[in-house]
């Protein structure tokens, strides 16, 4: 029997840092400017908890094998449904910011979500509840959305 | 050795508050020089060296090089492009000075934070004519925005550490970090000082988005 | 005299009193000092309240006012704080060449604006140079002194400068002209005359080395804080025009007109405002200077239900009925003067002596009274640094600034530092009053 004290304690590992020009080329589709992708993509590597970051990283590198293992597709269509993603700021300053500089340079698409959530409420709710949260964690949702929707279109779900 | 003013520390303190560590910096070591030469600048850095680290940077730069440490705005201008607006954290009135005309029409907020004693901000803020506004702490969000800037000052870096002034740990957290979209640190001590970087404090070299 | 007659003076003197001894509640004092006089002379039927506050001089804080916000312009135009870097320049930061520019700067100033603005425009770029300096407690005692000194004689030297010339001015008891052409030769004198005894009898820098080095930095620094900034035309031009035009008319406007002088500055001060639209519109709406304002009102109403009592009147006739030649009654009125305002402030002190000062008219020039009047006021004002307004402005300024002398001990500014600087200066001023009053009525 061993006693609390003696057990063994579990090896742990920093978390290697995200690669973040991988993380810029998976957001490259959606984010045409580099300023603006070099933005996101410090708040996807470098922003929040180390565990987010690497889970964040390893599920985006997941989703980007599986859509380059999806076949090929025509190209996306230049605009779909999309959801904005706000600078979590007080709602007080939100009101004085620039209405163009109120979201995140990436949106996220509804199209696939729309389609596997029919009922407008439950859209609604599972809409806020992606793109609600830390900026890491909401972007990290949406670009994983995208990716999912882009992966589904080739799969042959959408337009 | 040369002798220097008993109140040359206190002068400095108050000149690096409202002018910024190095631009007061450029001034004693130019003023020094010119009134006893190199010895003057020499028992400047013996003398103040160890309790005003970026002093004693630039007068060390004086005694190799014979020149103070130039100032040059191209590469910040540069990162800054394509920017919103600019908040400055922090305050160098020699890099300032370059900085804010070449950035034409783009509004530039200081943040009214120093921690290096009372700053007249009338008189700093006077100095831009009007290029420059004021932006109380409480603001700081007001200039969020998903092509705004934040601009620190560093003096040198140590391995993976940045020495900024403490004003910019204020700033940091991580709430504000993803609220802008570039983190600029303009490094004005690329060689970084030699002794401990007292009244100044550390940042990760990755927390900025770009270091120039 | 009937005790009703008593009464208010006896409560003016007791406000005066309170206020001088507890300067931090000096306006709510006077308030409910005015408040009292109301209601005694109410009560004894020596006069209602309407009465007294029909008896206010309103263009008195009319002008006030107006040139307060004109001022706050000025300020705004940063037209003083290069002029006072490129006297520091010219100086080469030599503390008694130093000395010399910045009072000469301050008397020019606080000749145009209001001693607090003046102080407030000025003293900042003083300060940086005696902070950056090194600061001796002599010499910061004696450099500052002699500013505020030099301030109050400003206020003296023009009919805008300082409350108790524009008292005069908007009464009509001197017209702008006359009193600028008699009043400015007379403070020039007392400024120089101070200006000379602090430099060669007093020297505050005797027995001091001189650091070219220490000099050289804090040139250095107090120039490169004041590096980019320039007079900015969007404010300054309209307010100097504005101030010109007004001066023109103060001087030139015929009396058959009956554009008094508070009209002139009623009318100038909101067109220069007007030209300057919303900034204009948002000093008049937040930088008038209610704390002066309302505590001369109070005054004033406590200075009417006096005079509404007589008691004014009885006092110049003891003073007309001393066994003295008038001129001796003058040099004892403006001796008395002197001290009153020193133990009062200059507000009171001339409120209150104007109206006596009235009485010695009858048997001698009026302009050599008011003058003289106005100058021992000034003299008052400079005894102690509670007496003018400026000075407990000057000790927080002083005290915000930290200075520290050579080894780093910190140097006050306050009552006792200023007293030698105070009774030079009183001293000097009083003998220009008595000697200007004197010579101008042999």
């Amino acid at each position: 029997m061993h006693s609390r004290h003696s057990r063994p304690s579990k090896p742990r590992h920093s978390a290697p840092p995200p690669d973040r020009a991988a993380i810029e080329a998976m957001l490259a589709p959606w984010v045409p400017d580099p300023q603006d992708r070099a933005f996101v993509a410090r708040c996807l590597g470098d922003e929040g908890p180390p565990h987010h970051r690497a889970s964040t990283f390893a599920l985006l590198s997941l989703l980007q094998r599986a859509t380059d293992l999806a076949p090929p597709a025509g190209p996306r269509p230049a605009s779909g449904p999309t959801v904005p993603v706000p600078l979590r700021v007080p709602p007080h300053v939100r009101e004085s910011l620039d209405p163009a500089e109120r979201e995140y340079p990436i949106a996220m698409p509804s199209g696939a979500l729309a389609r596997c959530f029919p009922d407008p409420v439950a859209r609604s709710l599972a809409v806020e509840s992606l793109a609600d949260g830390p900026a890491h964690h909401a972007l990290a949702n949406v670009l994983m959305v995208a990716m999912l929707d882009e992966l589904l279109r080739r799969l042959g779900d959408g337009p | 050795m040369t002798q220097l003013p008993a109140s040359l520390g206190r002068t400095f303190l108050l000149a690096a508050g409202e002018l910024g560590f190095f631009s007061a910096a450029r001034v004693f070591v130019r003023e020094t020089a010119a009134a006893y030469g190199a010895d003057g600048v020499r028992a400047l850095r013996e003398q103040h060296g160890r309790e005003y680290s970026v002093l004693d940077a630039v007068a060390a730069r004086y005694l190799d090089d014979g020149a103070l440490p130039g100032v040059d705005a191209t590469r910040a201008t540069a990162a800054l492009h394509g920017a919103s607006r600019v908040l400055v954290v922090g305050f160098e009135a020699d890099a300032l000075d370059l900085l804010v005309p070449t950035l034409s029409a783009l509004p530039v907020g200081l943040l009214m934070q120093r921690s290096l004693g009372p700053v007249d901000w009338d008189r700093v803020l006077a100095n831009f004519d009007d290029r420059l506004t004021a932006v109380p702490f409480d603001d700081l969000q007001k200039w969020a925005g998903s092509r705004a800037a934040l601009l620190t000052f560093v003096y040198g870096t140590a391995g993976s550490l940045a020495h900024v002034s403490s004003e910019w740990l204020r700033v940091m957290g991580p709430d504000v970090r993803p609220q802008f979209r570039t983190l600029l640190g303009w490094d004005l001590l690329p060689v970084g000082p030699e002794v401990y970087p007292r009244w100044l404090a550390n940042a990760e070299v990755g927390t900025f988005s770009a270091l120039v | 005299m009937a005790l009703r007659q008593l009464i208010p003076p006896a409560i003016l003197f007791i406000t005066l009193l309170a206020q001088a001894l507890v300067p931090h509640l000096r306006l709510l004092i006077v308030m409910t000092g005015a408040a009292a006089c109301c209601l005694a002379t109410s009560v004894t039927g020596v006069a209602t309240t309407e009465a007294l506050l029909a008896d206010v001089p309103w263009g008195v804080l009319i002008i006030l006012v107006g040139l307060g916000l004109l001022a706050e312009l000025l300020a705004a135009g940063r037209l003083f704080g290069p002029l006072a870097v490129r006297a520091a320049v010219a100086s080469g930061g030599r503390p008694q060449r130093l000395r010399l520019a910045f009072a000469a700067g301050m008397f020019v100033v606080s000749g145009l604006v209001n001693n607090i603005t003046a102080l407030v425009l000025v003293l900042p770029v003083l300060l940086v140079l005696l902070r950056t300096g090194d600061a001796r407690p002599r010499t910061v005692h004696w450099t500052i002194g002699t500013l505020l000194v030099a301030c109050n004689l400003g206020g003296a030297a023009t009919p805008i400068g300082d409350f108790p010339a524009i008292l005069l001015l908007s009464r009509g008891s001197m017209r702008f002209t006359d009193y600028l052409l008699r009043a400015l030769p007379a403070t020039v004198v007392a400024l120089a005359l101070l200006l000379g005894c602090v430099g060669l009898l007093v020297r505050p820098e005797r027995g001091v080395d001189d650091d070219p080095l220490a000099r050289r930095l804090s040139l250095a620094v107090t120039t490169a804080l004041h590096r980019r900034v320039r007079p900015a035309p969007g404010p300054v031009l309209p307010s100097v025009l504005g101030l010109g035009a007004m001066l023109l008319a103060w001087t030139f406007l015929p009396e058959r007109l009956h554009v008094g002088p508070a009209l002139v500055c009623w009318l100038g001060v909101c067109v220069v405002l007007l030209v300057r639209g919303r900034q204009g519109e948002r000093l008049a709406r937040t930088r008038v200077d209610v704390e002066a304002v309302l505590f001369l009102l109070g005054l004033f109403v406590m200075v009417a239900a006096v005079r509404r009592a007589g008691v004014f009147e009885a006092l110049g006739d003891w003073i007309l009925g001393l066994p003295l030649p008038p001129r001796g009654r003058m040099v004892v009125f403006l001796a008395l003067a002197g001290v009153l305002t020193g133990l009062f402030s200059a507000g009171p002190g001339m409120a209150a002596l104007l109206n006596v000062g009235e009485a010695l008219t009858r048997e001698l020039p009026g302009p050599s009274v008011y003058v003289g009047l106005a100058l021992s006021v000034c003299a008052g004002s400079s005894l102690f640094l509670t007496a003018a307004t400026s000075g407990p402005l000057a000790q927080a300024l002083v005290e915000r600034a930290d200075l520290r002398d050579a080894d780093g001990r910190p140097v006050h500014f306050g009552f006792l530092q200023f007293l030698p600087v105070g009774l030079l200066s009183f001293a000097l001023i009083e003998g220009v009053a008595i000697a200007y009053g004197l010579l101008t009525t042999r």
